[in-house]
C-alpha cells in the first residue's frame, strides 16, 4: 500500500473518530437538557459536585491566579517603560484579567482537574459494570452521574473565576506597589476606575459558564464511552483533558469574536 | 411452577463481525431456578443482559407476560427493569457510597419512601444475606464474598420478580461459594421468586438449579432438568459437565 493511501486511510479514520466524538457529545448534551427539570431530585448530588468542583479547586486556583496577576503587572510595566502613563497599569491589568486571563486560565487549570476526575470516575464505573448496575436499578446514568456534574460546573466555574479575578488583581497590585517606582494604591485603583466597563466583567463570566459546561461534558462523554480496563480508563481520561483544553481555547476565540466584535462593539 | 414467565424466540446478537447469539429459543418458567451454562465467552452474560434491556437484540423477541422487551425504551424500559434484581459478576457496588446507601439506592431514587422506611428495608435485606449491622461500612472494606452478598441485598431490595445471578461464585473460595449457593437456595425459598444463575460452576448447578440450558457457539445445545443434564448422552454436554476435552460430534457418532 502506498504511503499516500496509508496516510489517507489514517486521516479518514481520525475524521470519523472525531465526528463520532462530536455526535456523542451532542447526544449527551441533549439528554442533559432533557433531564434538567429533574435536577432538584438530585439536589444532594448537585451540592456534592459543587463542593467537589468548587472548594477543592480553590488551592490550585489561588496559586495560579496570584502569580498570573503578578506576571501581568511585571510584563505591563516592562512594556510601558517611560512611554505609557503609570495610571494605565491598573486598567490594563484589570481588563486583561477579567476579560481573558481570569476565565481562560481558571478554565484550563480547573478544567484539566475536573474533566480528568470525571472521566476517570465515570470510566471506572463503566468498566466495572457500575453504570450497568445503575441501569438495572432503573436509574438513568445521565440523570444520576452527568446532570449534577454539568450544572455544578456551569454554576461553580463563574464563582471560581470571580475569586480568581480578585486574587490575580491583588497579586498584580502587590507586585506593582513594591517593584514599580512611583506606583501608589491610588494610582492603581484610579487606573481600574478609568476604564471599568461592566460588560468586560460580564463577558468574562459568560465565558466561564460555557467553559464550565465544556469541562464537565468532555469528562462525562469520554468516561461513559470508556472500554476495557485500566488502559481504557486511562485513554478516556487523557482524551477528556485534551478535548477540554482544546475546546476551551477554540470556544474562547469564537466567544471573544461574538462578544467584542458584534455585541459590545 | 409450569407457567412461562419469559419467552425468548430467535434471539440474535453480534458485536461487529462476531456473532455471539445465533437464534436462541427458550422459556423461563415462573418460580424456577434456571442455570444458564456455557464456557467462557459463549454469550451467557450477553443473553441475560438482553432480558433487562442492557443490550439491544439484532433479531428475535423476548416476551414477558403480555409485553415485548426487545425495542423497549424510555419509561417503559425502566419500569420493566424494576421487575429484575441483578447480581453482577464483580458485584458492581458503588464505591463512592457506603453499604447501606448501595442497598437502598434503588428505593431512594425510584420510590417515595422516607429515609426511615428505606433504612429499615436495608437492614432487613442485609439480615437476609447474613450481614446485619454493616450499613456504615465502606465498600473497600468488604471481602469478595461480602461484596457479592451486599450486591444480592441490593438486587432484592426492590422486591423483584426475577433475580439474575451473573457468575455468582466466580473468584470465590470453595467455602464462600458454598455460602453463596445456600443464599441462592434460601432466596428461592423465602422470596419465592424466579432465579437465573449464569455460571459454569457445576457443583452450584447441582445445589440450586431446577433446570439448565447449555450455550455453545451462540446456540443452545441442551435445555432440560438438572437430572436430564447429568444423564445427557450428548458428547458436548457430557464433556462440559465432566470438565473434559470434548470429542467432535462426528467422533461421538
Amino acid at each position: 500500500m502506498s504511503p499516500l493511501r496509508t496516510t489517507g486511510i489514517y486521516l479518514g479514520r481520525q475524521v470519523i473518530a472525531l465526528l463520532e466524538d462530536v455526535g456523542a457529545l451532542a447526544r449527551l448534551q441533549a439528554q442533559v437538557f432533557r433531564f434538567t427539570p429533574q435536577l432538584l431530585r438530585s439536589s444532594h448530588l448537585f451540592m456534592e459536585q459543587m463542593l467537589e468542583i468548587g472548594n477543592r479547586s480553590l488551592p490550585l486556583v489561588l496559586v495560579v491566579s496570584i502569580f498570573s496577576g503578578a506576571v501581568t503587572a511585571v510584563q505591563a510595566s516592562y512594556q510601558f517603560q517611560a512611554w505609557v502613563p503609570l495610571v494605565l497599569l491598573g486598567s490594563t491589568v484589570f481588563r486583561s484579567v477579567v476579560i481573558e486571563l481570569g476565565p481562560v486560565l481558571t478554565a484550563l487549570v480547573v478544567g484539566g482537574r475536573v474533566s480528568a476526575a470525571i472521566a476517570a470516575e465515570i470510566g471506572t464505573m463503566k468498566v466495572t459494570e457500575q453504570v450497568d448496575a445503575l441501569e438495572t436499578l432503573s436509574i438513568h446514568p445521565v440523570r444520576y452521574l452527568v446532570l449534577p456534574r454539568f450544572w455544578a460546573g456551569v454554576v461553580m466555574l463563574p464563582v471560581i473565576t470571580i475569586i480568581a479575578d480578585i486574587l490575580a488583581i491583588m497579586g498584580a497590585y502587590v507586585v506593582a506597589l513594591f517593584t514599580i517606582p512611583n506606583m501608589t494604591t491610588h494610582l492603581f485603583l484610579e487606573g481600574i476606575r478609568l476604564q471599568f466597563y461592566a460588560h468586560d466583567v460580564f463577558s468574562g463570566l459568560l465565558k466561564a459558564v460555557f467553559f464550565g459546561a465544556i469541562m464537565t461534558m468532555t469528562g462525562a462523554v469520554f468516561g461513559l464511552r470508556a472500554q476495557g480496563g485500566a488502559e481504557g480508563v486511562g485513554q478516556a481520561t487523557m482524551k477528556a483533558v485534551v478535548a477540554s483544553c482544546l475546546l476551551i481555547l477554540v470556544l474562547d476565540y469564537f466567544l471573544a469574536t461574538v462578544l467584542f466584535q458584534v455585541i459590545f462593539e | 411452577m409450569s407457567d412461562t414467565l419469559i419467552s425468548i424466540r430467535g434471539l440474535e446478537k453480534a458485536f461487529g463481525e462476531q456473532a455471539v447469539l445465533r437464534g436462541i429459543d427458550m422459556d423461563i418458567l415462573r418460580g424456577e431456578t434456571l442455570a444458564i451454562l456455557g464456557g467462557s465467552g459463549t454469550g451467557k452474560s450477553v443473553l441475560v443482559k438482553h432480558l433487562v434491556g442492557l443490550l439491544d437484540a439484532d433479531a428475535g423477541s423476548i416476551s414477558m407476560g403480555e409485553g415485548e422487551v426487545v425495542g423497549l425504551g424510555g419509561k417503559e424500559l425502566y419500569a420493566h427493569r424494576r421487575r429484575f434484581g441483578y447480581l453482577f459478576q464483580g458485584a458492581a457496588l458503588f464505591d463512592s457510597l457506603d453499604v447501606g446507601e448501595n442497598v437502598g439506592l434503588g428505593l431512594k431514587e425510584n420510590t417515595s419512601k422516607s429515609d426511615d422506611e428505606i433504612n429499615s428495608i436495608v437492614a432487613e435485606k442485609l439480615a437476609l444475606v447474613g450481614l446485619e449491622g454493616i450499613e456504615d461500612k465502606r465498600v473497600v472494606e468488604l471481602s469478595g464474598g461480602m461484596k457479592k452478598r451486599v450486591g444480592l441485598a441490593r438486587a432484592i431490595a426492590m422486591e423483584p420478580e426475577v433475580i439474575i445471578y451473573d457468575e455468582p461464585t466466580t473468584g470465590l473460595d470453595p467455602v464462600t461459594s458454598a455460602v453463596i449457593g445456600e443464599l441462592i437456595q434460601s432466596m428461592k425459598e423465602s422470596l419465592a421468586i424466579t432465579s437465573l444463575v449464569v455460571t459454569h460452576d457445576i457443583p452450584l448447578v447441582k445445589r440450586v438449579a431446577d433446570r439448565a440450558v447449555l450455550l455453545q457457539e451462540g446456540k443452545l445445545i441442551f435445555q432440560g432438568t438438572v437430572s436430564e443434564l447429568f444423564a445427557s448422552e450428548h458428547p458436548r454436554v457430557r464433556a462440559f459437565v465432566a470438565g473434559t476435552v470434548p470429542v467432535s460430534d462426528g467422533e461421538a457418532q
